[in-house]
């Protein structure tokens, strides 16, 4: 049984193709957020860019649908929103945790600089789905880039739905912070996690890839990456990968 | 003062009636007068079609399609144009190498996607606000936008 926050809802799945695409149809359909949709396996996981997302037994796989009263411009800003959630989440369990885990731009998470989890957000005129997939049991294989568990982390399987427990509390809590308070204070504490800044990135766009120096994070969430040749360029999309180790 | 009058009368007419037909300028001359009236958006418009038609290989006419159009009247202005509605960057394909959603001459229905805009992972597909022909893509693949930046033109 999971305790949500008042006035949110949960529907719990035992397969779905996707956490997201469900979330699409109940929109579609007209329902309204917030809403969690809870799988507990997905048979068309995704992530960015048509990409797949392995959905192992065990793994947390959930979408939060969303009917913010917010313009359509700082939708955005839910990406980092949902990411500190996360990060607040995954310290719970366990307090010396939050030091190892880093906000790699814009929201995936990474412990000790290895994926832990990912946030994909599709939005779609007045709603917005935010979907997390978080490794609590297992990692998965064969991946472009290594990937880790909180399993392998703490020693310990912690259960999705008790998980799921937590994380609604912190989305919660910190969209309440983004809508009394604006963008700012999400900024400024996402800043303080951020994986690789100050660095020299490499950042991948779908048809060419740049590389310069992790500068900040723009008022609405853009990355600022300095060029070399002193120029400053915004970036919106993009895979980063910093290119000297550690964060 | 009445010949001047009788003139911008002429120019009047000429106007009006290139309004009404398909040409893209008019010119008459008499005496001692020279009238020649054109439409630059239209003129452009039709010089930028024929970059269009090729479909295969999908990236390559819509590429070409900003360049081609340019020099003429700003696309924001044209009343069939869709803005982006964020900043971010835009993809034709709901993936890398997949077919675009649209092309130019494509038919739509309102709904239809047209393209993808991703602003800090957020994925916003953009659907076509009305019915209509895809008459003109105006960005390209992956390519960063601002808002209200006009990204394609549906007829």
């Amino acid at each position: 049984m999971i305790r949500l926050p008042s006035g949110e809802r949960c529907q719990h799945f035992v397969s779905l193709d996707s956490t997201n695409e469900e979330a699409r149809r109940r929109a579609r359909s007209g329902e309204a957020g917030p809403l969690w949709i809870v799988a507990d396996h997905q048979t068309q996981g995704r992530g960015r860019r048509g990409r797949v997302w392995q959905s192992k037994a065990g793994n947390l796989f959930v979408t939060c649908l969303l009917t913010p009263n917010r313009p359509g411009t700082e939708r955005a800003q839910l990406s980092f929103v949902a990411a500190l959630a996360l990060h607040d989440a995954l310290s719970y369990f366990e307090e010396d945790l939050a030091v190892r885990l880093r906000c790699k731009w814009p929201n995936d998470l990474l412990l000790d600089g290895v994926k832990l989890a990912g946030i994909l957000l599709e939005s779609e005129g007045d709603w917005v789905a935010i979907g997390l997939g978080v490794n609590l049991a297992e990692a998965p294989e064969n991946v472009e880039r290594p990937a880790t568990s909180l399993c392998a982390a703490l020693g310990r399987k912690i259960d999705p739905m008790a998980f799921l427990d937590v994380l609604s509390l912190r989305l919660q809590a910190r969209r309440s912070q983004w809508e009394r308070f604006g963008f700012e204070p999400i900024r400024s504490d996402w800043l303080m996690w951020a994986y690789g800044l100050g660095g020299a990135i490499e950042v991948r766009l779908d048809d060419r890839s740049l590389t310069g120096r992790f500068a900040g994070l723009d008022r609405d969430g853009a990355l600022l990456l300095d060029l070399p040749d002193q120029t400053q360029k915004r970036i919106t999309a993009g895979d980063v990968f910093p290119l000297a180790k550690g964060a | 003062m009445s010949k001047l009058k009788d003139t911008k009368d002429l120019i009047r007419e000429l106007a009006e009636l290139l309004e009404t037909s398909s040409l893209s300028e008019i010119e008459v001359e008499d005496e001692d007068v020279r009238i020649r009236v054109a439409r630059q958006a239209q003129v452009h418009h039709v010089s930028a079609a024929p970059a269009h038609p090729a479909p295969a290989p999908a990236a390559a006419p819509v590429a070409a399609a900003p360049a081609a159009a340019a020099p003429s009247q700003g696309p924001a202005e044209h009343p069939g144009a869709v803005p982006s509605p964020m900043v971010g960057t835009v993809y034709l394909a709901p993936e890398p190498g997949a077919p675009t959603f649209v092309k130019a001459g494509d038919s739509v229905a309102e709904g239809d996607t047209l393209l993808i805009v991703e602003a800090m992972k957020v994925m916003n597909p953009i659907a076509a606000p009305r019915s209509g022909t895809v008459t003109r893509i105006l960005v390209s693949d992956a390519q960063p936008i601002e808002y209200g930046e006009p990204l394609v033109i549906i007829e």
